[in-house]
């Protein structure tokens, strides 16, 4: 695939040249004191040294709250689906779009979800290599390839080998159409590899925390009903932040308001959330429900798809209201179920 | 950033969120609290293409009041008609409950598996129901009937908390006179009258003084929990194997499609792996998830 070496004037002409075309540009982009994925006006809103943002990809392809359905009085049904802007998300980290990878499977678990599906088409990822990991980060051990530099699952990729000096490879055909709309810059050379290579070994080093997600499976699969749930979900207050800023939770309610239906996240955190008509409610208790989340991301998922539903970006500690930390809850889960005990069957 | 498309499902792309128009062409109050509804989906593609088994379900929408599952509770034999049986409970349901014939609503399905876990011809059916439970064991119980003697023996259990509770009243006494098939209603206790001629005391209870032979018999047991649980046991404990005896379960749902996270139990679907399962799944199955 086609590579290039950019600068940043290069980078911010070729923003300039997608959005001449007709793109949307959604980039990481300073929002008062949040970093946030957000519609970028110029290249140079787009930044390029940042911690993830606040919201995930997520909520560009699957809106907190949209519109589906509207009806008239008479019962005729008028379907309101999105558009087909087209968009380019850049500067996505490999977590971020490993997540999009994730949702994909969901949003067409044998049945496709058009309003997903319309979105995540005119869609288009450019992502942009890790170099420095926060402490927070665990993405090289879930799996499927995902790492700082991962490439696989996005259309073009940005590596920033030195100040003001970026690669810029194709990765799908979407990738090399868009790349040959940069006119500037220098075509790489294996030298800039060499480079790139190096910044993906170091920025790999630098992420200490690990995982065996497959021990983690086999000690969650089996110990369901362990009191260390109970243990680990004293301290959260079911606020739903998590589920909330998570790049993979995808859960969603369907409501109608006055003419219309509308569907908008939902959180398996919280206690309406599964409670059915006749008042009987299967995740009555909040540690229930943060095993919930818990297993559906290191053990569910997995089950159904042969997928890690985490991505290792941090969101979930980092904002979480109490500093509920899933990585040391399911790394430790091994030595603790054994101290807090198997557990009897925990109605 | 929208684009509408009026009468819906007409976009070359169809969105399986948008429910087909339909029509309720009958109802008949059962019980205080459960009516059936017959709905007729509107000329058009979708009316001749709408096929089901018992056992799967359909999404009902009150527009501008939302939309719920309900378990199909008509047979597949009758030609194509849809019935569901609506317990008032919520705020669809009631606003289900407040539409007459003729109004419009929407329906969007068939979803989920159905009772045909197994090959069913030729065997000794048992039915075991409480409450509204009945409504998806109907839907299979009118289909056997319809072909009589491609099954063996049928037994029907069924409980409702009182006599006025029980839905499908002349259904009971028709199913009844046909040849090989015994049913048994009963109430729970406090809930008889003066005249009536059933049992009294709770479905679990009745069903073990049967002492049902589990010799080519497949069981279907629906109801609140306990009482699936139960009688499970009961037949279980009579011989028959945990694959044959089937449920159905109900969790909460909204998009009945797999993809709103809602109705889980464990990794398990309700809407796409279920909602038939067998004992032998159920028992796999984290107790505190449904």
């Amino acid at each position: 695939m086609a590579k290039k070496v950019i600068d940043d004037e290069c980078l911010n002409q070729f923003v300039s040249s997608l959005m001449e075309r007709g793109y949307t540009v959604v980039a990481p982009r300073k929002e008062g004191r949040r970093i946030v994925y957000g519609e970028v006006e110029t290249g140079a809103d787009f930044l390029r040294e940042y911690r993830n943002p606040q919201n995930s990809p997520k909520n560009l392809l699957f809106p907190r709250r949209e519109e589906m359905l509207s009806f008239t009085d008479d019962g005729e049904v008028i379907e309101v689906v999105p558009d087909e802007a087209k968009t380019v998300l850049l500067g996505v980290r490999p977590c971020d779009a490993m997540a999009v990878t994730h949702l994909d499977t969901i949003f067409n678990w044998d049945y496709g979800d058009v309003y997903y599906n319309r979105r995540r088409r005119n869609t288009i990822l450019i992502g942009l290599a890790c170099n420095t990991p926060d402490p927070t980060c665990f993405c090289t051990s879930l799996g499927n390839g995902l790492g700082p530099h991962q490439k696989e699952k996005v259309d073009m990729m940005l590596t920033k080998l030195e100040e003001g000096s970026y690669l810029v490879e194709a990765v799908s055909k979407a990738g090399e159409e868009l790349l040959s709309l940069i006119t500037c810059g220098v075509q790489g050379k294996p030298s800039h590899d060499a480079k790139a290579l190096e910044l993906k070994e170091r920025a790999e080093k630098m992420i200490t925390k690990r995982l065996d997600v497959d021990k983690t499976f086999k000690v969650l699969d089996e110990n369901f009903d362990s009191d260390y749930w109970k243990d680990v979900a004293r301290k959260c207050i079911g606020c739903g932040i998590c589920t909330y800023l998570c790049p993979t939770c995808y859960c969603f309610d369907i409501q109608d308001e006055g003419t219309s239906r509308f569907r908008f996240w939902d959180s398996c955190q919280f206690s309406l959330y599964a409670k059915h008509a006749t008042g009987h409610n299967p995740r009555d208790q909040r540690f229930k429900r943060y095993r919930n989340r818990v297993y559906h991301k290191f053990v569910y998922f997995k089950k159904n798809f042969d997928a890690i539903l985490c991505v290792g970006c941090g969101r979930c500690k980092i904002y979480c209201p109490m500093k509920v930390d899933i990585f040391k809850i399911v790394s430790e889960a091994e030595v603790n179920v054994v101290n807090l005990g198997r557990g009897e069957a925990s109605e | 950033m929208m684009s509408r498309n009026r009468g819906g499902r007409r976009m070359g792309e169809d969105s399986v969120y948008t429910p087909y128009p339909a029509t309720i062409t009958w109802l008949r109050e059962e019980t205080p609290e459960i009516t059936t509804f017959r709905v007729a989906l509107e000329e058009g593609e979708a009316a001749n293409s709408f096929a089901f088994k018992p056992g799967n379900f359909v999404l009902i929408s009150v527009f501008g009041h939302g939309e719920a599952p309900f378990a199909i509770a008509s047979p597949p034999s009758h030609g194509g008609i849809i019935e569901i049986s609506v317990r008032r409970l919520g705020r669809l349901t009631q606003a289900l409950h407040e539409l007459s014939v003729g109004d419009r609503i929407g329906l969007r399905g068939p979803y989920g598996n159905d009772f045909f876990r197994h090959e069913l011809k030729g065997k000794n059916l048992v039915f075991v129901a409480g409450g509204i439970g009945m409504a998806p064991i109907r839907s299979l119980l009118a289909y056997v009937l319809d072909d009589r003697k491609g099954y063996g023996e049928v037994t029907i259990v069924f409980g409702a908390r009182t006599v006025a509770d029980i839905p499908y009243k002349e259904e009971f006494t028709r199913w009844g006179k046909r040849s090989g098939v015994k049913v048994v209603l009963t109430v729970d206790p406090g809930g008889e009258t003066s005249d009536w001629t059933g049992r009294v005391g709770y479905v679990p209870n009745i069903l073990s003084e049967l002492n049902l032979s589990p010799h080519n018999g497949v069981a279907f047991v629906c109801g609140p929990q306990i009482v699936i649980r139960l009688s499970a046991q009961i037949l279980s404990g009579w011989g028959f194997s945990e694959r044959n005896i089937i449920s159905t379960l109900e969790n909460r749902m909204k998009c009945g499609i797999g993809k709103c996270g809602r109705c889980n139990i464990g990794h398990i679907y309700v809407c796409k792996h279920g909602p038939v399962f067998t004992y032998e799944e159920i028992k796999k199955m984290p107790v505190s998830d449904y």
